[in-house]
């Protein structure tokens, strides 16, 4: 779960107008934390595909398939302040896994730990006659391999939950992963401890800068 | 970086900014709201006066057509003199019954183009509007119906259930059938006046008067601003003022306190006068004559109408009788064919019926009964008694039957008294034979009767070159002697001339002509 911060945008606000440096000192020294996640997650990225037919970009397959420079790629880290959600909180400092195999590497599983269950037989009316067919859609595999979907989880390294039982906030599967969670779970809040430890510092330098001009109302405090 | 959901989030704050803004731009938006919906109320209600206005010059515009038209109508009937009263008839009768006067203006109108009379179309208006309430149905129908039923076109008054046929309403007066739809709804328009719908309608037809006045006024008012005098002058000043004008509502506030004050100056410095002056100067014509010589030619010329009208409801009630006896004969006169046609096609049929029964196989007894009853139908007696004979003797092999028939009583014979009628007129007649009966001597040169002692010579019979006994008797031996004869004497020629020519000549000249039939009829 995020943490919360209190009287940031003031902050971001008040370090660009008098400590324009500083405001882009603090931003390297946030990137530099969560690089080092990102950086551990890119190492999570095998070399080759797990299973051979994955790596063959073909069909609707051509931007899914297995890539590995694609999937490091994708992996990345932001320490702009995005625009407000409609509930009006902005994210500071975020990691993210943005390719579509690299996605599907880190997910895979998710929902399904067994796989999609197989298309069952079925009786469809087409042209004007009733002939038998397989259910189709998102939910059931439509491979001939009734097990395409269990093979390939196999072939796949288990999923990381990053939140451990005594993390505040729920656990739930939007929570595991194998590349960018694995790492976030390995980092064991160090990196959070360090961003916030950074905000907090340049929080206290404004302070010093500005004389006290500026209450100090930066609080950091963990979403219960 | 990427639009994805795959993300960890590190650090979050609440930035209130957005929704302070949100907050804001609602609050203002709740004011404006506030402020659009007074201004909407004010423009509403500005307009809704304009309206009023536009409302109030069209109803005095379309009262005043409507006085007009009923003006002309009862000068066009020769009562010009009689406008004052209809005007005052109109006025009183709006006040008792509340009924617009722009209704009763053209009911009014439609009864005395077609009655002619001013006092018969006042009776029947006032019987329209008992009519009216007491049916429901609408002052302006109703009265229509009466002036169609007055000129004998009665169908329109089926719809007030008066419990006549389609036939009795043709066949009974305007008046009758009038007497009976008054009947039916006696009392109705008094008790109306009891009704809190009759209350209603006052305060609206108030309110409507109030309207119309308002309207003349400012039609007076509006069209002289507009530069004319007509009420679509004014009509047109307050459309443009309404386009023009942003504050009309001031202007109409402004207007209808002012207006008087306005007219009387304008008026003033037009005319260079008093305006209260000038209207009393202007006040409408009541057409009364102040002389007894004027009041003398008004009642003379109300005289003379209602004179031409009686004269001509009379023309229609005799005109209406007239129709009613020639429709009474023409049915008596299909009735009797009628009867005649039904009896002769029975008598007919019968005949028919028992021939063709009689062309079928049956038994003795069934052909005796059908051979008598065509008998009887015949008249032959004689048949009829013997074949009655034979068939109660085949009913009742001893006899008695037939004997009980010829025992039986004679009927009463209807024409019993003609018997001895006739008896005396044969006495009288042989009396008269053996007194006075002529003798007659003929000779070639003529007749000589006696009648009574006195001689009388008749003419000489024309004499022929035919000899006597060639025409044929009822005895063929005489016919052939008469044949002889002639062949003893020659032939005998009769020449037959059709218009100058002979037959033959005239079947000739017909065969000319081309006409199938005629030609080669001479069979040369």
């Amino acid at each position: 779960m995020p943490v919360k911060l209190q009287g940031a945008v003031a902050l971001r606000k008040a370090l660009k107008q008098y400590a324009p440096d500083l405001a882009k000192e603090t931003q390297k020294e946030i990137a530099g934390h969560l690089r080092k996640v990102t950086n551990r997650a890119k190492g999570f990225v095998p070399a080759t595909s797990p299973l051979s037919g994955w790596a063959n970009p073909v069909g609707e397959w051509e931007y899914r398939a297995f890539n590995a420079s694609i999937m490091k790629k994708g992996l990345g880290y932001s320490t702009t302040p995005t625009k407000p959600n409609k509930r009006g909180f902005r994210t500071l400092a975020q990691i993210f896994n943005s390719s579509a195999p690299g996605a599907i590497y880190e997910t895979a599983g998710r929902k399904n730990p067994m796989g999609l269950p197989a298309a069952k037989r079925t009786i469809a009316y087409r042209n004007g006659e009733y002939v038998p067919a397989f259910t189709s859609g998102r939910d059931v595999n439509s491979s001939a391999n009734p097990y395409a979907g269990r093979q390939f989880l196999e072939a796949l390294p288990p999923l990381i939950d990053s939140q451990k039982s005594n993390s505040p906030g729920r656990r739930t599967r939007k929570t595991k992963g194998r590349l960018l969670f694995r790492a976030w779970a390995e980092d064991q809040g160090k990196t959070t401890a360090a961003v916030v430890k950074a905000i907090e510092s340049a929080n206290n330098r404004v302070v010093v800068l500005t004389k006290g001009a500026g209450s100090k109302t930066f609080r950091a405090r963990s979403a219960g | 970086m990427a639009n994805t959901d795959l993300a960890i989030k590190i650090a979050t704050t609440l930035d209130a900014t957005g929704l302070n803004k949100a907050d804001k731009a609602v609050n203002k938006f709740n004011r404006t709201v506030g402020r659009l919906g007074r201004n909407l109320g004010l423009a509403l209600g500005t307009t809704a006066i304009i309206a009023y206005g536009k409302a109030s010059v069209k109803a005095f515009a379309a009262d005043e057509a409507a006085a007009k038209r009923l003006s002309t109508a009862v000068d066009n009937l020769g009562l010009s003199l009689s406008q004052s009263r209809v005007t005052s008839f109109v006025k009183d009768l709006e006040t008792s019954s509340a009924i617009a006067d722009d209704v009763l203006r053209p009911a009014l109108q439609a009864l005395l183009t077609t009655t002619g009379s001013l006092t018969k179309s006042q009776e029947l208006l006032s019987n329209a509007i008992q009519i009216s309430r007491a049916s429901g149905i609408d002052l302006a129908t109703v009265s229509e119906d009466l002036a169609k039923g007055f000129v004998g076109v009665t169908r329109g008054l089926r719809k007030y259930n008066t419990g006549l046929t389609q036939a009795e309403l043709k066949s009974k007066s305007f008046n009758e059938i009038l007497g009976i739809m008054l009947a039916r709804s006696a009392g109705a328009a008094e008790e109306y006046l009891t009704t809190t719908s009759y209350k209603m309608e006052v305060l609206a037809l108030a309110a409507g008067n109030a309207q119309e006045t308002i309207g003349e006024g400012l039609v007076d008012a509006l069209a002289r601003v507009g530069g004319g005098t007509e009420a679509s002058d004014a009509a047109k000043s307050i459309d443009n003022l309404a386009n023009s004008t942003s504050n009309l509502i001031k202007f109409l506030g402004s207007a209808i306190g002012l207006v008087n004050k306005f007219r009387k100056s304008y008026t003033n410095f037009l005319a260079g006068g008093d305006v209260d002056n000038l209207m009393a100067g202007t006040q409408p014509s009541t057409n009364r004559s102040k002389s007894p010589a004027g009041t003398a030619a008004r009642t003379a010329q109300q005289r003379q109408a209602e004179a031409a009208a009686a004269k001509r409801a009379q023309e229609l009630a005799a005109l209406t009788k007239k129709q009613v006896a020639s429709s009474k004969a023409l049915t008596a006169e299909q009735k009797k064919q009628t009867a005649l046609k039904k009896a002769g096609s029975i008598f007919d049929l019968e005949q028919i019926q028992i021939i063709a029964a009689l062309q079928g196989k049956l038994s003795k007894e069934d052909e005796l009964r059908l051979k008598a009853q065509l008998a009887l139908l015949n008249g032959n007696e004689v048949v009829a008694t013997a074949l009655t004979k034979q068939i109660l003797m085949a009913q009742d092999q001893t006899g008695n039957l037939y004997k009980l028939f010829l025992a039986l009583p004679d009927a009463r014979n209807p024409f019993a008294y003609l018997e001895g009628y006739l008896d005396m007129l044969a006495g009288k007649a042989a009396a008269l034979s053996a007194t006075q009966m002529p003798t007659a001597a003929t000779s070639s040169q003529g007749s000589r009767i006696i009648v009574g002692g006195t001689i009388i010579d008749l003419p000489a019979l024309p004499t022929t070159n035919v000899q006597t006994g060639a025409f044929p008797r009822s005895n063929p031996g005489d016919f052939r002697r008469a044949e002889e004869a002639s062949n003893m004497s020659g032939p005998i020629q009769v020449t037959v001339q059709i218009d100058g020519k002979a037959v033959a000549s005239s079947l000739q000249d017909s065969s000319l002509s081309g006409i199938g039939s005629s030609v080669n009829r001479t069979g040369r």
